[in-house]
């Protein structure tokens, strides 16, 4: 049994704490967080083998330091940036079950090698229209139900979507929940904030009960992870005297804004819309990479994003199964009758 | 004659940060418990309830914050008044005093003015042990950028804070916290004590006791007792430090030929050695006998009040200085 | 405030003026031109320059001894610069402060320090007194990750933070606190967690990008001057010359491939080709005003050196008022 862990160290620190009130995850706590996840692992499965990204500030390393789970450092040529995360999912293709502890932008680099491994996407991040808040200790015992097999993946893990960008000279890219132009020309601090700058948008869901591009979304159209297609939004130039409509939304944590927009058309499963023109491209709310005004790109959305764990489901599933796997989860359930 | 309006020693510095609050408005009051509490000996009582929140601020218990404080705001255009509860705390602030306070006009070649006032008190007497109970002005005198002052009686507390709030440079008031209650003249107007300039208290022709602080007290009562036995004390008041009325204790030595210095502090290392230096350059023919020194022995002060007593100095201990320094000569 | 083409040379003009001062006082010191010690900025440019570039002259800054970067990009000029290193009577300080002491006043400048750790109670008084005269400005202090571990750094953030001070706390982490690095000398990675701690929002932000800094610069002032009290922005950046000087002492503290690999993120040489690419700065251009600010530079060194030494009858002059 092999579980993955990808602690993103750098999730949760950037500029929002500034202009909005976004959370702060200090690193202590996300080792806590760990450490918890970790607990909840090795109640049910002693015998699992942790796979572990070694991140710069040690954050799972501390976190497995107290541990009696057999514990292995991800073997890769990691750089620090959001590469490493890429690159630690990679190694983890053949694992039973990832954890990861970030953001959108996080799962976004996850998601872009993990294939078809089930992801515990727990959030540490600033917008999290994809990691979800649960406890960390039930988020491992799913984990670890889930190593050891025999619950219905299908149900407790179905696939996401996922908006893949292919650019003219043939490269891709790939984003969880949304893309987003925007007339901004540096990189800057990452995050868009400004709803005056925003171009376009496409995203794979739109939920009004989440903050970013995916609320604005939602506040028109709602879009679902088990709907079969996305959602297009276009904005008015910044001086324009008329716009079609007008949302109040969260743009951020702690930030709610009037964002007016131009049109909001479906994108189904498979379809292609392609945007050009002078912007930056932002992919699950980081500014990421310039489009010039002579280039064009296409966006698609598809459903083979990560297989996100639905804790709840998985630990339901547990108690309502007859499965033998789950003895263990049934010895601690027995015991507390 | 109309009786003379009295203060204690520690109503005079409430009644000179209320005149410096009243003088000039961009003088504030910083420190632990000073504006809630009133300080806790009483020094800033009724300021927060005239002046309000703005003028006179708690802090958290961080000398070296409060010190750098004091220094951020005077060098960009405030006069603060920072107290430092006891003086024994100034190891926690040292490096904005020594480093910071002490030498930033020097080092930004005089484009930096820093017109901070620090309060703090010194001295022991109270069973407070050895880590509130030191007097160590001598740190601060050795500082080049640093005045002292150290007042003996309430008039001199309100003219020298008054003085030190209107100089440009900092200035430490060292006041002593067994002389809280001591009782004498205080005018109600405002008035200064300029800074480096000693005081006759007493005057005398057979030996000069040079002190400062409390030990002014114990000097006039050693003198009233040498006296009834015929020997005439003069006690010279240095109340400022640094700088040092060098002048005023020549003058004495000249009238006197013999000098007994006095202070609390230990007397290794402390100014009696630096006033004993000063009168052997400049005034080394005059002297019938060499310069005697009271200070405290070289320990850390005390606590049991037996121990305590045996190692502050006191009156009978000048009286005895003083006549073995006669009997010699 | 608008990042406009304006707005953007400023801030290419701010570093290439640091890079190319820096460079130059390096090459003066190896020659044993300069007496003492200096230590240079090189690499950090973008720190500085991002958020200077939102200051006036009302607005105060406590420095580093790594501080001619903070005096370049706060406005002063090389010739008193050069003069006070060369301990000259022209020098900012009359050749009374040298490189670690480096300051002016009028430019909102409250010097470098040779104490680490010294200079955010100082900025916390600046922002007070700020505060107290209410005006819309703001105190800023630059300090190290080594200095975070000063307990200077935590008064001073308690405080700003419990009086709301209009202040922003400015780490530049170079890796390094003088030749410990940082895993050696403390047991955290981001000295931004360190702010949750006051009672202050702490971000992270890429030190290499000048645009970055420039932005988390921009909300930190905002949040300052609306009355929300200190930021603590802590930027990720590295010194490309030693702890000391260009070479240093030769101490075997860190790797050629480390400083190699930074190098690649080199905050000029990135900011220089976006602007090429956006048609705000030429690399032609670009190479006209490298060349003129390095003409600026040595102008400057001509002016100290020609400049009279102090004369010793000063030596006593401004200690007191």
């Amino acid at each position: 049994m092999d579980i993955g862990i990808i602690a993103n160290p750098a999730s949760g620190k950037d500029i929002r704490r500034l202009t909005a009130r976004a959370s702060v995850f200090d690193n202590q706590e996300k080792s806590a967080i760990v450490r918890r996840c970790i607990a909840g692992i090795e109640g049910l499965c002693p015998d699992a083998n942790i796979h572990y990204y070694p991140d710069t500030h040690h954050i799972t390393q501390a976190a497995l330091a107290q541990s009696g789970l057999r514990s292995h450092p991800i073997d890769g040529e990691f750089t620090a940036t959001a590469y490493d995360s890429t690159l630690a999912a990679h190694h983890l293709r053949d694992a039973d079950v990832v954890i990861s502890l970030g953001g959108d932008g996080t799962n976004r680099a996850i998601g872009k090698t993990l294939g078809d491994v089930p992801l515990v996407a727990l959030s540490t991040g600033t917008n999290n229209a994809f990691p979800v808040f649960c406890e960390a200790t039930t988020a491992g015992m799913a984990a670890a139900l889930l190593a050891m097999g025999e619950l219905p993946l299908d149900e407790v893990a179905p696939r996401t979507k996922a908006l893949h960008v292919t650019f003219e000279n043939g490269e891709t890219d790939f984003a969880l929940i949304d893309v987003v132009g925007t007339h901004d020309v540096f990189h800057g601090t990452r995050a868009i904030l400004d709803p005056s700058r925003f171009v376009f948008a496409v995203l794979s869901v739109a939920d009004p009960s989440k903050v970013g591009m995916t609320a604005i979304g939602g506040m028109l159209q709602v879009v679902g992870d088990e709907h079969d297609f996305g959602l297009m939004l276009s904005f008015p130039l910044n001086d324009a005297v008329s716009s079609m409509h007008q949302v109040y939304a969260p743009v951020a944590p702690g930030m709610v804004r009037p964002v007016r927009l131009n049109e909001f058309v479906k994108l189904q499963l498979g379809q292609s819309h392609s945007f050009n023109g002078a912007t930056m491209l932002a992919f699950d709310g980081e500014r990421e990479r310039v489009l010039k005004s002579d280039e064009s790109i296409t966006v698609c959305v598809q459903r083979d994003g990560p297989r996100r764990v639905d804790v709840k489901a998985c630990m339901e599933s547990a108690v309502n199964s007859n499965a033998d796997s789950c003895v263990g989860f049934k010895q601690v359930t027995k015991y507390a009758h | 004659m109309a009786e003379q309006r009295e203060l204690t020693y520690i109503a005079a510095v409430a009644e000179a940060s209320r005149t410096v609050l009243l003088e000039q408005e961009n003088a504030f009051i910083a420190g632990e418990d000073v504006a809630g509490a009133g300080g806790v000996f009483g020094s800033y009582r009724g300021i927060l309830d005239e002046f309000g929140d703005e003028r006179i601020v708690d802090t958290p218990i961080s000398e070296e914050g409060i010190i750098g404080l004091g220094v951020g705001a005077a060098a960009t255009g405030l006069r603060p008044i920072v107290d430092i509860m006891f003086m024994d705390f100034m190891g926690e602030c040292m490096d904005e005093i020594a480093n910071q306070m002490a030498k930033m006009r020097y080092m930004f070649g005089g484009s930096a003015s820093l017109p901070i006032t620090v309060i703090t008190m010194s001295g022991g007497g109270m069973n407070m042990a050895a880590q509130h109970s030191q007097s160590l002005e001598a740190w601060i005198c050795h500082l080049p950028g640093l005045k002292v002052v150290a007042p003996s009686t309430p008039y001199d507390v309100k003219g020298l804070i008054i003085s030190a709030s209107r100089d440009d440079n900092p200035v430490f008031v060292v006041l002593n916290k067994l002389s809280l209650g001591n009782r004498g003249h205080v005018p109600e107007e405002s008035y200064t004590v300029p800074l480096g300039e000693a005081s006759v208290v007493r005057e005398g022709s057979d030996v000069s006791i040079v002190t400062y602080s409390r030990m002014v007290g114990e000097s006039i009562s050693a003198a009233n007792t040498l006296s009834e036995n015929g020997i005439e004390a003069e006690v010279l008041d240095l109340r400022s430090l640094q700088p040092m009325d060098t002048e005023a204790i020549v003058a004495s030595v000249k009238k006197t030929q013999r000098v007994v210095v006095v202070h609390e502090a230990v007397r290794f290392g402390g100014l009696g050695g630096e006033i004993a230096a000063q009168i052997q350059e400049d005034a080394f023919d005059y002297l019938d006998a060499p310069v005697a020194r009271v200070g405290a022995p070289f320990s850390p002060v005390p606590f049991s009040p037996v121990l305590e007593q045996a190692y502050i100095p006191n009156a009978g201990r000048i009286v005895t200085e003083v006549n073995e320094l006669l009997n010699a000569a | 405030m608008e990042l406009n083409n304006e707005a953007l040379l400023d801030i290419h003009h701010r570093m290439v003026r640091i890079r190319t001062f820096e460079t130059e006082a390096g090459k003066l010191a190896e020659a044993g031109k300069i007496p003492g010690a200096l230590h240079l900025y090189v690499g950090q440019e973008a720190v500085a320059s991002g958020i200077m570039a939102h200051l006036s002259n009302d607005d105060w800054i406590t420095s580093t001894h790594r501080g001619h970067g903070h005096l370049i990009a706060k406005g002063g000029e090389f010739g008193k610069m050069f003069a006070e290193l060369f301990g000259r009577a022209t020098g900012y300080c009359k050749g009374k402060g040298g490189s670690m002491h480096i300051s002016n006043m009028d430019l909102g400048m409250l010097g470098a320090n040779g104490i680490v750790g010294a200079g955010p109670p100082i900025a916390v008084g600046a922002a007070f007194s700020i505060k107290y005269r209410n005006v819309q400005n703001v105190a800023v202090t630059f300090f190290g990750d080594g200095a975070s571990n000063e307990g200077s750094f935590h008064e001073a953030a308690n405080m700003a933070a419990l009086y709301k001070l209009p202040m922003l706390f400015v780490c530049e982490n170079n890796g390094y606190g003088e030749y410990t690095p940082q895993a050696n000398h403390q047991a955290i990675v981001d000295v931004a967690d360190r702010a949750a701690g006051y009672g202050m929002p702490g971000v992270v932000v890429d030190g290499m990008d000048a645009v970055a800094v420039y932005e988390a610069a921009d909300a930190a002032i905002e949040r300052a001057k609306a009355g929300d009290g200190p930021s603590l922005l802590e930027c990720k950046t590295y010194r490309f010359f030693d702890h000391v000087g260009v070479r240093g002492m030769g101490l075997s503290y860190r790797t050629d491939e480390e400083l190699a690999e930074w190098q690649k993120r080199d905050p000029i040489h990135m900011f220089e080709a976006r602007l090429a690419e956006l048609d705000v700065l030429s690399k032609e251009d670009a190479v006209k005003i490298h060349e003129s600010v390095l003409a600026d530079v040595q102008e400057g060194i001509e002016f100290a050196e020609n400049s009279p030494m102090p004369d010793p009858a000063t030596l006593l002059e401004d200690v007191y008022a």
